[in-house]
């Protein structure tokens, strides 16, 4: 029997300074906590089961990069050592470009860490003070300066656009600059700001909120969707493949991981807040509370939270959510394998609807969004769900 | 037995507030009617709502025996009356059934509007009125201050007040003397042809429409054969009694008394308030004067706010109509709220009571359109008069000669100090001032008439914030007027959104466009396309917005593997969109024709 790759998703939950944007599991001030969390993140490691062949990890946050190489190297190895079959080919590490907070670029390279995305956000000083984020564009490229002196050949930048008092053209000089450190992945997401959270995402803190409620009346989605076409216009012209939403790689620097989410793959997220696939139809998720966490997988419990089981309807839902979220679709003969029906007859309606509109199109095995679509991609999706 | 010389039929009036219900438990109490550890207060507000409002909704009768300081037991009948405005129909039956009645006046507050209206009432029957001011035992009380203005304003000498504490029963048993005293016996001839007047009726599952009713003339026997003059039902009587105020079955009620008679007829349209109830054979030659059907004034739209309830709505409406004939409704359909109902009500407190009970007693989330009057419509090129209650269904412009509403004359009476700010209310709702007459030198009665149509937009909370609640209200029908009046329509992408037209004056119209057309540019989601918002009278766009065509949707991350979160806002979204409206080809929230009704409540 063939093994099935496996991937792992580690989620760090501090932040010197939280982002009031942000809606992951975050929390400030407690730094002090983050010898023990690591601690915490290897009994969680023990106390998992450890299915498949282990491709990828990834640390994700929150800060990661406030972790010390050698408190990622030791993640690293508790996860090789447990895993049966491990073919690693591809360790990321989410890091923050501020000085106060500078990385451990040798010791994350010595742990085994094979990629860096860099949370850069903007290379416009302008942007950075509205968001906040508490570093300028010089620190920035001083940071991914250095990850690139430790040797790290694989540097990913995120870029956020929508700003409040971000032209087009100030968004221009922002990819322009960022194409001048030559990153192999670029992400791009736009700011997306909740007023009203979901159930689902973290409550922000009142000063997050009263932030929020200052810019989102200077947000314009009519130009953040230009600025989303400049963006597909400047990267494509340099090279960069648009194969994900939210994504742009050189050829072969995909994110490894990320593509393990929209292909269904199985994944265990340890951590606070991290979410789990089985790939087949469940879901699980652990405690987002961090002292919570921290109390259960001491004691060497699983700190899994709830969990769902999803129904047919809903794995053919997840299929094309996610598979629509990658440029070139989703192929109707896999998803035929799977679901025993061709989308486009067992999609028939939503079909109709979202090609009359233009969001999607059908092309041979191809079903995808169309350009248009990939700006209302959630509009698109919204025809196919349950 | 207790002779027929020795009955006292009586009502109280008050204004809400003043103290009736707790007054009425006193003297229950009092005369160990109800003894005292089985007393709930307001005993005889027996519905939820009534309760809660403080208010009386429905009438009821009880029997009091007193054994007065001559040394005769009197039977005091005790009829009670609504309290509200909109109940003015249902009050004067009750006063009917009575010869006299207690004046209730708070000695905090003084004479109110609806206590006005209802002592007007009062002395148009030729009652008995025994004056009381009540709660003297407030440490804010000015009993002489009330005692000038009865003086002044209803010419009651100072020397027939009575003052009173209900609540802590100073001046009940004078009270109790007076009635004995003063109220004359009701005229008793128990051999005429039976004539008994229905003052009040509730429909009960297992005695059927149980109607109470004063006798006027004749004797009413346990399963005698009646008839109800003005709808020609008849029944068996299934049970005779009074009220004390649990039901006491009797053999027989005789002219002068006040009972109840369970007719085990199914609906109540068949034994209506004001009806006369007689012998099936051998009856009365004419009814007692006075009946009237019940004029609905206040209309509105009712809708299930899940389209799945309409049959649960339709069924409520039935049964509740059992038990009110002072409201009608018929179906009718919307393209933005579906299928519901057209309901017209004696006015705005009853619609909110109806409303309520609908939604209470029978589980219903409802939606009400902006209540609305019934306006005459004359037509160019037709002789008739058309009837419309319903701003959607008023004809083009072009058609209309012209349009008459209703007018009612409105008294408010407030302290001095709140003139200027109500005098102005009233001019921007079109009243026009009549007079200004002073209660005593802090108060005034404002008269005013005023279309019907200003008056149920949200005047009476106005009127209350403008005075900071010290202002009251009482209104009266006088009849139809033409006016300058449009329908205004409101146009989504073109097309007309028919709950939400309205009939406005033609001065008020770009007012109110402007304001529905910025609410909707709102509460709107983007489309894919542009959507123009319109508001238009006739083919006259006078208010214009745009809702500019969605660019983005999309969720930018994946949150870290949490797909679940994804999916779930997805679905969420979906829902959202099931639920929505189109209107042409736009898709529009019910929560924004939710909001925009409700605006209208505050425009």
């Amino acid at each position: 029997m063939v093994t099935q790759p496996h991937h792992l998703y580690v989620h760090v939950p501090f932040c010197r300074l939280v982002c009031a944007y942000c809606d992951f599991v975050t929390v400030g001030g407690r730094a002090h906590d983050i010898l023990r969390y690591t601690d915490a993140l290897l009994h969680e490691i023990e106390a998992r089961p450890a299915p498949g062949e282990l491709r990828t990890i990834y640390f994700g946050g929150g800060t990661p990069s406030l972790l010390s190489g050698e408190q990622v190297g030791q993640v690293v190895q508790a996860a090789e050592v447990r895993w049966q079959h491990v073919a690693l080919e591809e360790v990321t590490v989410e890091a923050n470009p501020s000085e106060r907070e500078s990385p451990d670029w040798d010791g994350l390279r010595a742990a085994g860490v094979t990629r860096i995305s860099l949370g850069v956000q903007s290379l416009r000083d302008e942007d950075l003070v509205t968001l906040a984020r508490g570093h300028t564009a010089r620190e920035a490229r001083q940071a991914y300066a250095a990850a690139r002196r430790a040797g790290f050949d694989n540097v990913s930048i995120d870029l956020i656009y929508g700003i409040p008092g971000q032209s087009p053209s100030d968004w221009r000089g922002v990819l322009e600059a960022a194409l001048e450190l030559r990153p192999d992945h670029l992400s791009c997401y736009a700011l997306q700001l909740a007023l009203q959270p979901d159930e689902w995402a973290a409550p922000p803190r009142p000063g997050a909120l009263r932030w929020r409620n200052r810019v989102v009346p200077r947000q314009d989605d009519a130009l953040a969707a230009d600025q989303y076409r400049l963006a597909e216009e400047v990267l494509a012209g340099r090279g960069y493949r648009h194969y994900e939403l939210s994504s742009w790689a050189l050829p072969g620097r995909e994110s490894r991981h990320n593509s393990a989410y929209w292909a269904r793959r199985a994944y265990t997220g340890i951590g606070a807040g991290a979410h789990s696939y089985d790939g087949a139809a469940q879901r699980s998720w652990n405690t987002r509370d961090l002292d919570t966490y921290l109390e259960v997988a001491e004691m060497d419990e699983c700190p899994v939270a709830d969990a769902e089981v999803l129904n047919e309807q809903e794995r053919a839902f997840e299929a094309i959510a996610l598979g629509l979220r990658l440029v070139d679709g989703i192929s109707r003969r896999a998803f035929e394998a799977e679901f025993r029906l061709d989308p486009v007859e067992r999609y028939a309606l939503a079909l109709a609807e979202t090609t009359r509109k233009g969001l999607i199109e059908v092309d041979g095995d191809a079903v995808r969004l169309s350009p248009t679509g990939r700006l209302l991609a959630s509009e698109a999706l919204i025809s196919f769900a349950g | 037995m207790i002779p027929p010389e020795r009955i006292r039929n009586f009502s109280i009036v008050a204004h809400i507030d003043h103290g009736k219900s707790t007054l009425a438990d006193r003297l229950l109490e009092a005369t160990h009617t109800i003894e005292g550890r089985l007393m709930q207060s307001q005993v005889l507000d027996s519905m939820d709502l009534e309760r809660e409002k403080g208010i009386t909704i429905k009438a009821r009768a009880v029997r009091i025996h007193y054994e007065a300081a001559d040394g005769h037991t009197y039977a005091l009948n005790l009829i009670d009356t609504p309290g509200h405005v909109d109940f003015t129909y249902e009050v004067s039956r009750s006063l009917q059934a009575c010869e006299g009645a207690i004046l209730v006046i708070d000695a905090t507050q003084g004479i109110e509007a609806q206590t006005l209206a209802n002592v007007h009432l009062a002395m148009a029957q030729k009652l008995t009125i025994i004056p009381v001011i009540n709660k003297i035992d407030l440490p804010s009380a000015d009993p002489e201050t009330v005692l000038s203005e009865l003086e002044e304003t209803l010419a009651i000498p100072r020397e027939e007040v009575l003052l009173a504490s209900a609540k802590d029963g100073t001046g009940v048993i004078e009270i109790l003397e007076a009635i004995v005293a003063r109220v004359p016996p009701p005229a008793h001839d128990g051999r005429a042809p039976l004539a008994a007047l229905v003052f009040d009726s509730h429909y009960d599952q297992y005695k059927g429409v149980v109607a109470y009713v004063r006798l006027a003339a004749g004797t009413l026997h346990d399963h005698e054969r009646i008839r109800f003059m003005a709808t020609g039902a008849e029944s068996e009587i299934l049970e005779l009694g009074f009220f004390r105020p649990q039901p006491v079955p009797t053999k027989r009620l005789v002219a002068g008394e006040v009972g109840y008679v369970a007719t085990g007829l199914k609906s109540i349209r068949e034994a209506q308030v004001g009806d006369t109830l007689t012998a099936a054979t051998g009856g009365a030659a004419s009814p007692l004067p006075g009946y009237q059907e019940p004029l609905p004034l206040v209309f509105a739209g009712i809708y299930p706010l899940r389209g799945d309830d309409y049959p649960e709505l339709r069924d409520a409406l039935d049964k509740l109509h059992l038990n009110d004939a002072g409201f009608v409704y018929e179906p009718e359909s919307s393209v933005a709220l579906g299928f519901g109902f057209r309901c017209g009500f004696l006015g705005l407190l009853h619609m909110e009571i109806v409303q309520e009970r609908l939604e209470r007693e029978f589980d219903l989330d409802l939606i009400a359109s902006a209540p609305s009057v019934e306006y005459r419509v004359k037509l160019h090129h037709a002789a008739d008069e058309l009837v419309v209650d319903n701003p959607a269904q008023m004809p083009g412009p072009g058609d209309i000669d012209q349009i008459s509403e209703p007018w009612v004359t409105t008294q408010v009476i407030t302290p001095t100090d709140y003139i200027g700010p109500l005098m102005e209310l009233a001019t921007n709702r079109r009243g026009e001032f009549l007079d200004m007459e002073y209660l005593d030198p802090k108060r005034v009665n404002l008269h005013f008439e005023m279309p019907l149509g200003e008056l149920i937009i949200d005047f009476f909370d106005q009127l209350k914030s403008r005075s900071s609640g010290y202002a009251s209200l009482d209104y009266s029908y006088i009849g139809y007027r033409p006016g300058d009046l449009v329908k205004l329509d409101v146009l989504v992408s073109g097309e007309p959104v028919d709950a939400l037209s309205l009939i406005v004056h033609r001065s008020n119209a770009y007012r109110s466009g402007k304001a529905l057309v910025d609410k909707l540019k709102e509460l709107i989601p983007r489309q894919m396309f542009e959507v123009p918002v319109q508001a238009a009278i006739g083919s006259h766009i006078i208010s214009r917005e745009t809702i500019r065509a969605m660019r983005k949707n999309v969720l930018a991350k994946c949150y870290g593997g949490d797909i679940t979160r994804k999916r779930k806002l997805l679905e969420k979204q979906k829902e959202g969109k099931q639920r929505m409206k189109r209107i042409g080809s736009v898709e529009i929230p019910q929560e924004a024709f939710l909001a925009v009704l409700r605006m209208n409540e505050s425009t």
